[in-house]
C-alpha cells in the first residue's frame, strides 16, 4: 500500500512526459497523480489500527499528499514557462516526501532527506520571482546539505557501532551516554537547520520570499516537519538520554528563536517574509512540545505540525493572490482591501486567526497542548515561549489590520476578488484547520499509543 | 463497510502477559518489544481506568446533588489518586 503512494507520483511523471507540449494536460495529469495520492494516503489513514503500537503503514501523512494538490493547483496559472519539467520537479519531490515519511532505515532516511534538496532548489532557483532566487536556492541547498554533514558522520558512527541502519534494531541498540551525546549533537546540526532555530534560520525567509507559490507551500507545509519528524523518529527514540541531555539547549534555543523571529515579523515590510518569520517561530513551538518528555507536549507538537502545513501554506495563497494581481509584495502598498476584495480578506482573516491560534482553530489545540507539556519540563521557559503566542497576534492582526483594514489604497486599482479556482484551493485548507480544530481526536488518536513509545520516564 | 446498522463491537483483543523490561533477556530483541508494548499497552489501560473513575465521579455528583461532599468521596478520593499515579509514563528509563 505504502508502495502505490510513492509510485503513483512516478507515474505522473510518466504521464506529464508521455503528454507531450500540452501544457494543459500536462497540469491535468500532474492533478490527478497528486488526487490520487492523497487518496491513497486517506485510504491508509482509515486503515491504520490506532490500537497497535508497531509499524503498520507506518506514517500515513496526508498533509504531504494534501499540499502537494494544494500546490499543483495553486501554480495552475503562475507558472508560465518550463511547465512541463516543473511538474515533474514537482511530482519528484512529492514521491521523495514521502519515501522521507516511511522509510525505516537510518541511512535511506538520509538519502531522501537530502534528495528532497535537488528539486526543492530547482524549484526555488527556476521558478522564482526575481533575480535574488539563485542566492536563496544556494542558501537553502547548502545550509541544509551542510549541518546534515554532521547527520551522515552521525549515521556511519551508528553502523559502525549497532552493525546496521534499520530502525527496528537501532531502537532496540544500547549506545552508550556519552556517545548518544555526540550522535545527538550531529543529528542536531541538521535538524536545527531544517526547523529552523536561531541562527541557522537565514535560508528559510530568503527561500520562502523567492521561491514560486507552490514552492513555498511544501517549504512551509511539509519540508520544515521533516526536522520535527526528524527529533522524534531519530534523535529521540535512538538517542533518548542525550536528547534528555540536551533538553535544556534545545529549549534555550527554541525560545530565543521564538522571541526573537517574532519580533523580527513584527519589523518586515514583505508580506511572505512575515508568514516565513512566523514559520519560524511556530516550528521552535513544536520544539518545545518534542523534548517536553510528555505524551501532551509531543502530541501537540504533532498537531501544530499538521495544524501549521495545513494554515502557512494557506496565509502564503493569500499573500501570492495579492502578488498575481499587483505585483509587489511591499505591505505599504496594500491598504483597504475589504472594500473590493471581501472574500478575500474572509479567508486571509480566518487563516490569520488560525495563525493566532486562536480557539477553534487546530493550530489552538496544538500550541495549548504543548504548552502544557512544556510546562511540565521546564515553566520558566514555556511561560517566556508563551510570550510567542502574544507576539504571533501581535504581528498577525497588525498585518491582517494593514492590508484588509482603512481606506482604500491610492497605489492600486481594484483587481477583483478571488476567482473560483483561488477559492477552491483555499477552501479545503479552510476545512481541514477547522476540522483539526473541533475534533483533533480523529488525529489524536493514532498517535497516542506510538508517541508514548517516544518518551522517557522521569527519574524518581 | 459498516454502517450504522451492521455495526458490531470490535472483539476484544487480549494480549499475552510477557516478561516485563526488569525481566527480558537485553540481547533478545523480540522480546523487548514485545515488552515494550505490554508497557504501553498497561498505560494507556491504567489511563483508561482514571477516566472511567471520573465519569463515575461525575455521574455520582450529577445523582447526588448537595450530599455529593460525602457521598462520592470515595470516589474522589480514588480519582485524585488515580491521576497522580495512574499516568501514561513510556517505558524508557532515564539513567
Amino acid at each position: 500500500m505504502i508502495l502505490s503512494l510513492l509510485v503513483t507520483p512516478i507515474l505522473g511523471v510518466i504521464g506529464v512526459i508521455l503528454s507531450g507540449e500540452n501544457s494543459s494536460l500536462q497540469k491535468k495529469v500532474a492533478l490527478a497523480s497528486s488526487l490520487l495520492t492523497f487518496v491513497l494516503s486517506l485510504v491508509l489513514w482509515a486503515g491504520f489500527d490506532s490500537n497497535y503500537n508497531g509499524f503498520q503503514f507506518v506514517s500515513s501523512f496526508p498533509t504531504v499528499t494534501t499540499q502537494e494538490v494544494v500546490g499543483v493547483d495553486a501554480s495552475w496559472e503562475s507558472i508560465k514557462t518550463g511547465i512541463k519539467y516543473f511538474l515533474i520537479a514537482f511530482l519528484v519531490l512529492e514521491t521523495l516526501l514521502i519515501a522521507v515519511f516511511v522509510v525505516l532505515d537510518l541511512l535511506l532516511f538520509y538519502i531522501c532527506f537530502e534528495s528532497v534538496l535537488i528539486p526543492m532548489f530547482l524549484i526555488i532557483g527556476i521558478w522564482g520571482a526575481r533575480e535574488r532566487k539563485i542566492h536563496a536556492a544556494y542558501q537553502f541547498f547548502l545550509y541544509t546539505l551542510l549541518g546534515s554533514l554532521f547527520m551522515l558522520l552521525a549515521i556511519l558512527v551508528i553502523y559502525f557501532e549497532v552493525g546496521s541502519t534499520d530502525y527496528q534494531v537501532l531502537a532496540v541498540a544500547d549506545i552508550s551516554e556519552t556517545r548518544q551525546r555526540i550522535l545527538w549533537l550531529g543529528f542536531f546540526l541538521s535538524f536545527a537547520v531544517k526547523v529552523p532555530m536561531i541562527p541557522f534560520h537565514i535560508w528559510l525567509p530568503e527561500a520562502h520570499v523567492e521561491a514560486s507559490l507552490a514552492g513555498s507551500i511544501i517549504l512551509a507545509g511539509v519540508l520544515l516537519k521533516l526536522a520535527g519528524y526528524g527529533f522524534l523518529r531519530y534523535s529521540i527514540a535512538i538517542l533518548p538520554d542525550a536528547s534528555v541531555f540536551f533538553t535544556p539547549l534545545v529549549y534555550s534555543l527554541a525560545v530565543i528563536s521564538i522571541i526573537y523571529s517574532s519580533f523580527t515579523t513584527l519589523r518586515q515590510v514583505d508580506l511572505k517574509k512575515i508568514i516565513a518569520y512566523s514559520s519560524v517561530g511556530h516550528m521552535n513551538i513544536t520544539l518545545l512540545g518534542l523534548f517536553s518528555n510528555t505524551i501532551q507536549g509531543i502530541e501537540g507538537s504533532l498537531i501544530l505540525m499538521l495544524a501549521h502545513g495545513v494554515v502557512s501554506p494557506a496565509l502564503f495563497i493569500c499573500v501570492v493572490i495579492l502578488y498575481d494581481r499587483y505585483h509587489t509584495r511591499l505591505l505599504k502598498y496594500y491598504r483597504g482591501l475589504t472594500q473590493h476584495m471581501p472574500v478575500w480578506s474572509i479567508m486571509f482573516f480566518l487563516f490569520t486567526l488560525g495563525n493566532i491560534a486562536v480557539p477553534l482553530s487546530a493550530n489552538f489545540v496544538g500550541e495549548f497542548m504543548t504548552f502544557t507539556g512544556a510546562f511540565q519540563q521546564n515553566p520558566v521557559l514555556t511561560v517566556l515561549g508563551g510570550l510567542g503566542m502574544i507576539l504571533s497576534a501581535a504581528y498577525g492582526i497588525w498585518l491582517y489590520n494593514r492590508t484588509a483594514f482603512g481606506a482604500q489604497s491610492r497605489y492600486l486599482a481594484p483587481m477583483g476578488d478571488i476567482n473560483r479556482r483561488e477559492f477552491m484551493t483555499l477552501l479545503p485548507l479552510l476545512f481541514l484547520m477547522f476540522v483539526m480544530g473541533l475534533f483533533p481526536n480523529l488525529f489524536l488518536e493514532p498517535m497516542h499509543l506510538a508517541g508514548r513509545s517516544m518518551n522517557t520516564q522521569p527519574k524518581h | 463497510m459498516s454502517t450504522a446498522e451492521t455495526w458490531e463491537y470490535p472483539e476484544h483483543k487480549q494480549f499475552e502477559r510477557v516478561p516485563t523490561l526488569d525481566q527480558v533477556d537485553p540481547s533478545d530483541s523480540k522480546a523487548i518489544y514485545a515488552a515494550r508494548n505490554q508497557k504501553i499497552r498497561d498505560d494507556w489501560v491504567k489511563a483508561m481506568e482514571a477516566r472511567l473513575i471520573k465519569e463515575k465521579l461525575d455521574e455520582c455528583y450529577r445523582t447526588e446533588g448537595v450530599n455529593h461532599y460525602k457521598s462520592c468521596r470515595h470516589l474522589a478520593d480514588m480519582y485524585l489518586k488515580s491521576i497522580k499515579t495512574h499516568r501514561v509514563e513510556g517505558f524508557r528509563k532515564s539513567t
